[in-house]
């Protein structure tokens, strides 16, 4: 069911999805980007639906934690901290990027055996949904058929028509969200509206990736000499591996508890691009070279990542192009490999 | 609070009943599960093994997999867990995951000759073989194990080596990289490969299982391939980082297979055409 929700009304919106239990998350305008922040009852004006694309705090924090406790280990006794499942978290302001990114993250996380911590917060995430309304140089969904527009994997989902939002349900537990909250439904010509608008948009991407047959140029490219090119320019940073929204990887780690002299078994994010990723004892390094790294990171998304979970492991969401301190471009890279001139 | 989810992350207790010494970095633990069930495995797959406060770290399990009593890990020290579990002792207790992984393809190796070839440490992996073999000796033709290590010290399980030489049509070749001064050796010396010149494979009916270093695999590898063997009849068990054990924590990649789950052990077939695997 689709209706029309006028823009001043959303804070009251906002409200209306706090009021139902949830603790919201939406994007709100710093000093020179938005990011998605919570958002408690008297800050329901903050919230911003005008961006291209947020990018700190990565949005898999609320699925991944950057640093989460798995388990608390003392006298004997295993204690499992899982999230409570049955809190309930909403996200206002999704891009298709994003949503397809969990998408993704869902089949490495709930492939069997299921991931129980990940599992309990996505059941307990509501997903409102965000067309794209404009697009940066760095944006190339398109290529993935991720974005600017989404189909599934939403609760609800807004579209921008100016002075109004499209709302069209995507889930029972998005029509429930709203059943009590006056709106008016939408008319034909709203929907036709949200079509121009996102074909407006799907003209703006100007970056692509060509990924007809790219599996076999990705494997028949595993010993070019761009990966060395290549690891002349980065710096290993992990950078990409930290803002990419389907970079899953983690390490686990045992601190001691120090008021029970137990233990508490960590996990926290980490990134091929780092030295230590693939270090194993006594010295040994299974990706020593910068250059083996950077094959691993592009291969993953581009090639591995069809083999492991069915798709390509990119939502072209643009932030490792953005954020690169070496101005390494994935595109690019892709582009060159083709023998393409982009 | 379990939430009714299967928690994979959970470790299971066992209790060390025996710590072997190997040699003065090698440690051979003798565990049983607390809860007294017994650790289901084949031979080939391994565990993830915590020290409660240091972490946890991935082992083959190396004790004979029809033993349903205890199991048993070995132990190299070479970093922190490893270091932590050095100072084990009977009666302590550890945390077990697992066992993980693919084992050695031993059903589909029945009926065919058995070329087990291990290097150093890679001996592990492969003991449950021979165990597995000595109890089910009509399943296999001939077998041959070819173990080398840096020196004779080096090598583990030797206490074993006389009753697997009585297993029926099994032999055993050793060789070390170097005998130090004062040390009896009356076997050879030079790398595991220059064993192969002992044995004459009856080609297509022959399954060789290769454990050992990196480098040693990828030279006996090229050699084996050379013979005339197929890439599917040789298999190699695989080390890597390993955090999660369940394809989860994205460390064990090589390609798009997670050492993990679609291993440790591959077919050359499997990994040939995969990067960063015995460069």
């Amino acid at each position: 069911m689709s209706f029309i929700i006028k823009r001043e009304d959303i804070p009251h919106f906002s409200r209306h999805v706090i009021s139902k239990g949830y603790t919201l998350f939406a994007p709100v305008k710093g000093e020179f980007k938005h990011s998605f922040k919570k958002i408690a009852e008297n800050q329901v004006e903050d919230v911003s639906l005008d961006f291209v694309r947020t990018t700190m705090p990565p949005l898999k924090s609320l699925l991944i934690p950057p640093r989460e406790t798995l388990l608390k280990i003392r006298n004997g006794k295993v204690e499992e901290t899982l999230p409570d499942a049955t809190s309930r978290t909403a996200i206002l302001g999704v891009h298709p990027c994003d949503v397809n990114a969990m998408s993704l993250l869902e089949r490495v996380y709930m492939d069997r055996p299921k991931d129980p911590y990940f599992e309990a917060r996505r059941k307990s995430l509501l997903v409102i949904a965000l067309n794209c309304k404009t697009a940066d140089e760095y944006c190339f969904c398109t290529s993935f058929g991720t974005g600017p527009s989404l189909e599934e994997g939403f609760d609800l989902l807004l579209t921008d028509l100016g002075d109004r939002f499209l709302l069209e349900t995507g889930s029972r537990k998005g029509a429930e969200l709203i059943s009590d909250f006056y709106m008016p439904r939408a008319t034909s010509t709203d929907i036709l509206e949200k079509d121009d608008t996102i074909r407006r948009v799907k003209g703006m991407i100007r970056r692509h990736v060509n990924t007809a047959g790219l599996q076999r140029i990705m494997i028949g490219a595993l010993y070019n000499p761009i990966w060395n090119e290549l690891a002349g320019m980065c710096t290993g940073c992990g950078a990409c591996n930290m803002v990419c929204p389907t970079c899953f990887c983690f390490n686990m780690t045992d601190e001691p508890e120090l008021d029970s002299g137990g233990t508490v078994r960590i996990r926290t994010w980490d990134g091929c691009l780092l030295w230590e990723y693939a270090e194993v004892a006594l010295g040994g390094n299974f990706r020593r070279d910068l250059s083996a790294r950077i094959r691993q990171f592009v291969n993953h998304k581009m090639n591995y990542w069809l083999n492991q979970y069915g798709s390509l492991g990119c939502v072209g969401c643009g932030r490792c192009i953005e954020q690169c301190p070496a101005g390494i471009d994935i595109t690019r890279v892709v582009a060159r490999l083709r023998g393409e001139t982009p | 609070m379990s939430n009714g989810f299967e928690n994979p992350y959970v470790p299971a207790f066992a209790k060390v009943v025996e710590v072997r010494n190997e040699n003065s970095i090698t440690k051979t633990f003798t565990m049983s599960m607390l809860n007294g069930e017994a650790l289901r495995f084949r031979p080939g797959q391994f565990n993830i093994v915590s020290y409660f406060g240091v972490g946890e770290s991935a082992f083959s399990i190396c004790s004979n997999p029809e033993e349903r009593n205890t199991f048993e890990n070995t132990v190299r020290r070479v970093g922190r867990v490893t270091t932590a579990l050095f100072n084990v002792k009977p009666g302590d207790v550890l945390g077990i995951r697992g066992p993980y992984g693919k084992p050695w393809p031993l059903e589909k190796a029945a009926g065919n000759d058995l070329i087990l070839i291990a290097g150093g440490m890679g001996l592990a992996p492969l003991r449950p073989v021979i165990h597995y073999v000595a109890r089910h000796r009509d399943l296999y033709g001939s077998v041959d194990l070819l173990y080398g290590a840096r020196t004779p010290d080096d090598m583990i399980y030797t206490y074993e080596f006389e009753s697997w030489r009585n297993i029926p049509n099994m032999r055993l070749y050793l060789t070390v990289d170097y005998v130090p001064q004062n040390v009896k050796w009356e076997h050879d010396v030079g790398v595991v490969t220059e064993l192969l010149r002992y044995v004459k494979p009856r080609m297509r009916y022959t399954t060789v299982f290769v454990c050992g270093p990196e480098v040693m695999m990828k030279f006996t590898a090229q050699l084996l391939l050379r013979m005339g063997f197929y890439p599917s009849e040789v298999y190699l068990s695989l080390e890597r980082r390993m955090k999660c054990g369940i394809g989860k924590c994205g460390h064990c990649q090589i390609g798009y297979k997670y050492v993990c789950k679609d291993g440790p052990v591959f077919n050359l077939e499997e990994i040939g055409l995969l990067p960063d695997v015995i460069e």
